[in-house]
């Protein structure tokens, strides 16, 4: 970080030293362009061709620009070099900055015999500092600067040759003054007047356009950054909430551990007091029997692939020696077809799927006296159907396209039992649809493979 | 809104500072009893020699001027006293140029030194003196003012822009002096009072 820190006060202690070089030495470097630009008036004087005022016009132009924007943008340089954003208010940082601006300027022209525009320079560093203000934000602060500074006071500095702002101070200079003059001689005023305002306003706007740009680049850029801390916000609540679902289902199976251990206790403790050889066998056999359910168990809550071939009629008791019954209003009606092949899946976890499908159809709101809920075990071609339908509210259908999503739900749950029991069911090789309609209730069918084996 | 309202408040204060500035109508000066639009009858001969006063660029459109008017002129922008052999008027174009004079690498009071070294030949061999200004405003800084300062008094015609003017600086001199003045409203009308001076 004080690495990075002393990084960017390097590179600005460079660009300030650069600049302040460049913007003192600037009209001694080009002083033979300044000459040049007198020899050119005097040609077209000579001549009577105003078509030669516009090189010096340009020229003028151009070194003014060139000269204002260094001088601002050094200026820049130093505030930044000194901290000042963070020290002062930004109101007093900016009039620092244009008195700095304006003393630079009288300074320069005073020591290299140039003189400068006063009005001009003050209005388009005002005018720069206005359109600066809202659009410099934290991203590239120079960069920034230069792009907009460079338009507006090569903007402004096509005021300078209009003869028609001659009573508004712009363009008192020696070379602005002799072009101008020369215009009225050369009753070329319109031509001037009309080549400062065309090239002002299309340099003038196109400032504008680009510091609303940079205004509006650097929303989008907070709105991203707001939308990031949102979604991880997000990703942080659903990975807690899916936590607590594996804690639940951890819960669930400790519940279910305990049958197969009460037996083994049961059987242990008749072992202990058994003093039939015969029954022993029998009694260990069971142990192992639970035993082996208990690693089973295990197994199927541990690993995904762990699969075996159930008989449907078994899942569907041990889904309904699981469902919770305590609502006096509610009618849960399970029918199962005799005969259905057996399903080859993840016990525990397609249990607990169905468990989650059934639990949700018992707390959706209802209208009616009682909850009705109906489960439906059937064939379908060579898959085993598993048809669970309510007579709750129902889901609109601009909400059906959501519901899978992890976190979504329609009636102040976690959320996480519909994606989990899709995700289990399409592990195990099934598929689940749904289909609701408001005021009549859901239906949600859950399709698995039969296995004749 | 993107640029605040409050911003826009230094539109009407820069547009009053504008108003400030351009009150100062050229067309607002008011005559006195020496300005007159030409010249009744003219006051000098050829051959002229036309030079400057400060270097501005200005002394080439009174020479071209010159040169339309058809009247036979020697252009000399600095010239010396040796340059006025045979040279019966004199015309100053006055206005200080900066640039101008580091271009004919003169200084200011070298430029001085022989503006009055012409002015006292002039005085001394009855060569009739004109002087020009049609800078305007803009070319009115001090060291013009002290160029117009020492040559108006030593003129026998004035010829000035009601903007040159602004504040009766060359009127009154020429009130003073009692030298004939004429203003005029923009560069192209100086020929009918220039050319009055010979014709």
């Amino acid at each position: 970080m004080i690495g990075t820190q002393n990084k960017d006060e390097l590179k600005y202690g460079f660009a300030t030293l650069f600049l302040v070089m460049m913007a003192v030495f600037f009209p001694a470097v080009t002083e033979e362009s300044w000459f040049n630009m007198i020899v050119k008036i005097r040609e077209a004087i000579t001549t009577g061709d105003s078509g030669h005022l516009i090189l010096p016009a340009a020229s003028n132009n151009f070194l003014h620009a060139v000269q204002s924007t260094l001088i601002f943008l050094s200026i820049s340089c130093v505030l930044v070099l000194t901290g000042s954003q963070k020290k002062i208010n930004d109101n007093i940082r900016y009039a620092i900055h244009f008195s700095a601006f304006i003393g630079m300027n009288l300074l320069i022209g005073y020591w290299m015999k140039l003189p400068w525009e006063p009005l001009n320079g003050m209005v388009s560093a005002l005018v720069t500092l206005l359109l600066i203000k809202p659009s410099i934000g934290d991203n590239y602060p120079l960069f920034r600067s230069s792009v907009l500074s460079i338009q507006i006071f090569f903007a402004f500095s096509w005021l300078n040759i209009m003869p028609a702002l001659n009573s508004y101070q712009f363009g008192v200079t020696d070379v602005a003054t002799s072009i101008k003059i020369t215009s009225v001689y050369l009753h070329s005023t319109s031509v001037m007047n009309f080549m400062g305002l065309a090239f002002f306003l299309p340099m003038f706007l196109s400032a504008i356009i680009t510091s609303i740009l940079f205004m509006s680049h650097d929303r989008n850029i907070s709105i991203a950054k707001e939308n990031f801390q949102k979604e991880k916000a997000l990703v942080a609540i659903q990975s807690q909430a899916m936590e607590n679902r594996i804690y639940e289902e951890i819960n669930s199976l400790t519940h279910d551990l305990k049958t197969p251990l009460v037996t083994i206790r049961g059987l242990n403790s008749l072992l202990s007091i058994s003093k039939d050889i015969g029954k022993i066998g029998d009694y260990t056999d069971r142990i192992e029997s639970a035993v082996g359910k208990m690693s089973e168990m295990i197994s199927s809550f541990l690993y995904d692939s762990s699969r075996q071939h159930l008989n449907v009629d078994e899942v569907v008791q041990y889904v309904r020696a699981q469902i919770p019954v305590e609502d006096e209003r509610l009618n849960i009606e399970i029918h199962a077809e005799p005969d259905l092949p057996s399903i080859y899946v993840n016990k525990i976890r397609v249990v607990r799927a169905l468990i989650n499908l059934i639990e949700n159809a018992i707390v959706v709101p209802y209208t009616h006296d009682f909850k009705e809920i109906n489960i439906e075990v059937t064939r379908n071609g060579d898959d085993i159907q598993i048809i669970i339908s309510d007579n709750g509210i129902g889901i609109s259908k601009e909400k059906l396209d959501k519901i899978w999503i992890a976190g979504f739900s329609t009636n102040q749950t976690s959320g996480l039992g519909l994606s989990f029991a899709k995700k289990v069911i399409e592990d195990n090789e099934g598929t689940i649809k749904l289909k609701s309609e408001v005021g009549i209730g859901t239906v949600v069918t859950v399709s698995f493979p039969g296995h004749s084996s | 809104m993107i640029i605040r309202i409050r911003n826009l408040l230094i539109l009407p204060v820069l547009a009053i500072i504008l108003y400030l500035i351009s009150t100062n109508n050229p067309l607002s000066t008011n005559l006195n009893a020496h300005v007159i639009p030409s010249l009744p009858r003219p006051i000098a001969e050829e051959t002229i020699l036309v030079t400057s006063a400060g270097q501005s660029t200005d002394t080439y459109i009174i020479k071209d001027i010159s040169n339309k008017l058809m009247i036979h002129n020697f252009f000399m922008p600095q010239a010396v006293n040796d340059d006025l052999e045979e040279i019966n008027t004199i015309v100053f174009v006055i206005g200080y140029s900066p640039l101008s004079e580091k271009v004919n690498q003169l200084s200011y009071e070298n430029e001085l030194k022989r503006i009055d070294s012409l002015l006292n030949y002039a005085s001394n061999n009855e060569v009739t003196v004109i002087s020009v200004f049609i800078g305007g405003k803009q070319r009115r800084v001090s060291e013009t003012d002290e160029m117009l300062g020492s040559i108006i008094p030593k003129s026998h015609y004035v010829i000035s822009t009601f903007e040159g003017d602004f504040d009766h600086f060359i009127s009154e001199m020429a009130r003073q002096n009692d030298i004939p003045l004429t203003l005029v409203e923009n560069i192209t009308d100086v020929s009918e009072p220039y050319a009055s001076a010979f014709r």
